[in-house]
């Protein structure tokens, strides 16, 4: 099985340089379960519909800090499904325990919900701040080229995507660009032209 | 159940289910019955299984009547305070990833306690924002 890469590069100075204070005890964010992500993501949503934005600032994360949020909580996701692989390596499919796999399943759907929650806050979020910005484009775009990214996911993902690009015309550049590399991952994007047409013609894409 | 029978029997562990079986009453008046007097009786949200509470609240805050609407958004601030103001625990008691009722039921929440909005913070370990507007790390 082809290994995920976790999305642990990008984000080096976050810790180092305090930019994340993780040693409050019980900080909501640090312990997400569905229904905090849900009520956060629901409260979110409420507020910009009833044009109630500033409550919106006033009590979410920076850009930033749900960037690393997204990451820790994709990261576990990740990790929870190399569990289900390695036992399954381990041990005679024959010899499944019903009861261990649905434990699984229903604790990988709740990481899944989460990681969605978090991406449909980040939509509505503010993003003047260049560096708050560029930190969360490059992680979505990530995460957009992994394989490994559930396919639950890949809406939501891709919504956020939408939301930092600059245009409608930069983002299905950007997109086919992913799809692409996924198809051909020795490809060079420097060397290869890119044409939309790759995606609105799917017949004459490459064997 | 006609109206007068509803009337006259209390919300108890034995006429429970049979109460909850009118919150699809072709009668307005029979619905509102339900959700004013009846669901009210109720003393805590847990004495009901997930299916029913979902389906109270959302055949509830569907309705076409507008007192039957405004009596199941009235029933689910109630269940909240029983959940000691606690949105978290609340939310707890929904299917989160299988429908959206519990979304429904937190839009109409806001709108009739709209000091609820206000008193969120997702700061520390969890938030009250009960009547006080009090919070806990």
């Amino acid at each position: 099985m082809r290994s995920v890469l976790k999305v642990d590069t990008f984000f080096p100075d976050f810790v180092d340089n305090g930019f994340v204070d993780t040693d409050t005890p019980g900080d909501y964010w640090d312990s997400l379960t569905p229904e905090k992500a849900f009520l956060a993501r629901a409260f979110t949503e409420y507020c910009v519909k009833t044009k109630h934005e500033a409550r919106v600032e006033a009590v979410l994360p920076v850009v930033t800090a749900l960037a690393f949020r997204i990451q820790t909580s994709f990261n576990t996701l990740i990790e929870h499904s190399k569990q289900a692989s390695e036992y399954q390596e381990e041990h005679n499919p024959f010899e499944a325990s019903p009861n261990r796999d649905a434990n699984w399943e229903a604790e990988q759907l709740d990481l899944e919900f989460i990681v969605d929650q978090l991406f449909k806050i980040a939509v509505n979020l503010d993003y003047g701040d260049e560096i708050g910005r560029r930190k969360m484009f490059i992680l979505v775009r990530e995460m957009i080229s992994q394989k490994g990214l559930p396919e639950g996911l890949v809406p939501g993902c891709l919504d956020v995507l939408r939301k930092l690009t600059p245009s409608e015309r930069d983002y299905i550049r950007l997109v086919v660009e992913v799809i692409q590399v996924m198809r051909d991952p020795g490809i060079d994007m420097d060397q290869e032209p890119v044409s939309p047409c790759m995606v609105l013609h799917p017949t004459t894409h490459l064997a | 159940m006609r109206r007068a029978a509803l009337l006259a029997t209390p919300t108890t562990e034995r006429t429970l289910n049979a109460i909850v079986s009118r919150i699809r009453d072709i009668d307005d008046s029979i619905r509102k019955q339900v959700f004013l007097h009846s669901l009210p009786q109720i003393p805590h949200p847990r004495v009901l299984t997930i299916v029913q509470r979902e389906r109270i609240l959302r055949t509830g805050l569907g309705d076409r009547e507008a007192a039957v609407k405004d009596a199941a958004q009235a029933l689910a601030l109630k269940w909240f305070d029983a959940l000691d103001g606690d949105l978290v625990k609340f939310l707890e008691t929904f299917d989160l990833v299988g429908g959206d009722v519990a979304e429904q039921t937190l839009t109409a929440m806001f709108a009739g306690r709209p000091a609820l909005l206000d008193a969120i913070s997702f700061e520390g370990g969890y938030f009250l924002p009960g009547l006080c507007g009090q919070w806990f790390r």
